[in-house]
């Protein structure tokens, strides 16, 4: 092969290595630079799928955001229910379903423990709140306030 | 086009007297082992890194389909990783005028690579039996066994890896492009360390975009 050839494709190579990482540090500066509002659990902006159940005395609510086409957040939030706790005292634990533009079935979302199924019709927790990541937990004080500090984080 | 060629090729222009820009370097990059060791470690690390990744994949639930089958997914990926990795090594050199011989450099990569897998191993044997990496087992091993840094979270995700043992990896990947091209091995060190770091901090970005807002660290 032509040596200015090779040279040029060796040129490419680093090129293209280089205009990633600038692509895809100025996507990640302009996506840093979006203000997106706080996360505050208010159930009237989601879409009831289950009855909540009669208001528990609570501390604290817990919000999975879950999609049904991702097995291993559902199963993640069905091990959280399994596990938590129901005693007085013990968070409320409520599913959001998200990125879901058909209303689920009410039945792929159905456990004991949870105490209402929610869905995010209007898309608040992604286009609103910023958030992508299935099957993480969202808590929230009994006013509906976002606590920012995960639990052991 | 020429001209600016001609100045790449001076960059990496090896410290031989003969070594002029826009002449090929013949090769002369050895194999890491004669073939048959070569062929067997490589085979004991890549089933090594398909033995990592099932471990990690067949405790989590709702993994769709096999867990045998994702990891074997991920194994090839990472052979793949090897081979873009190779092959950048090997275009990159080109535009300075040396030539590499890719499936040597193949192989260095691939054995090289087994530095990674006992770093992940390390890290995981410290997680399984204490729950925690002690500092200095992180400080060989990879900050990613710690439980933060002072690093964005995505990005200490990003740069896990970052230890002794990175750092030996990529002196032995530099070191093996010095034996092929004959250039300083502070020049091939720094290549080779521009090229880690700027790959992680694209895996960084990357991460930083899947994760939004979201906060991590939560079951």
């Amino acid at each position: 092969m032509n040596r200015h050839i090779e040279r040029l494709f060796g040129c490419m190579a680093m090129s293209l290595v280089l205009a990633l990482v600038a692509g895809m540090g100025a996507w990640w500066w302009i996506d840093r630079a979006i203000v997106y509002e706080r996360p505050r659990w208010d159930e009237a902006s989601f879409e009831a799928i289950a009855e909540s159940r009669a208001a528990r005395t609570a501390a604290e609510t817990w919000v999975v955001a879950v999609n049904p086409a991702c097995t291993h957040c559902m199963a993640g939030m069905a091990a959280l229910a399994d596990t938590l706790g129901s005693a007085p005292g013990a968070p409320r634990l409520f599913a959001l379903v998200v990125d879901t533009a058909a209303r689920p079935a009410r039945r792929s979302l159905s456990h004991p423990r949870l105490d209402g199924v929610f869905w995010d019709r209007e898309g608040v927790w992604r286009a609103r709140w910023g958030h992508r990541m299935y099957g993480e937990i969202l808590r929230f004080d009994a006013a509906g306030d976002w606590i920012d500090v995960p639990r052991g984080g | 086009m020429v001209s600016l060629t001609s100045r790449f090729a001076a960059l990496g222009r090896a410290p031989r007297a003969h070594a002029g820009p826009g002449e090929s370097s013949s090769p002369r990059l050895p194999w890491p082992l004669p073939i048959a060791p070569t062929l067997l470690i490589a085979g004991v690390i890549t089933y090594g890194w398909w033995r990592a990744v099932h471990q990690q994949l067949v405790p989590m639930p709702g993994v769709p389909n096999d867990p045998r089958i994702a990891a074997t997914l991920a194994t090839l990926a990472r052979l793949a990783g090897n081979g873009l990795e190779a092959a950048f090594y090997v275009l990159s050199w080109r535009a300075f005028g040396h030539r590499i011989p890719f499936v040597r450099l193949y192989a260095w990569i691939t054995l090289l690579s087994g530095a990674d897998l006992f770093a992940f191993e390390m890290r995981q044997h410290f997680l399984d039996t204490r729950g925690a990496v002690p500092v200095a087992a992180a400080i060989v091993s990879g900050i990613g066994g710690l439980p933060g840094s002072w690093l964005p979270r995505a990005f200490h995700v990003a740069f896990a890896s970052t230890g002794l043992l990175t750092l030996a990896r990529i002196a032995f990947t530099a070191r093996a492009q010095t034996l092929a091209t004959g250039v300083a091995l502070g020049r091939t060190l720094a290549f080779t360390g521009a090229t880690w770091l700027l790959t992680h901090l694209a895996l960084g970005f990357g991460y930083a975009l899947l994760q939004g807002r979201s906060v991590p660290g939560l079951p």
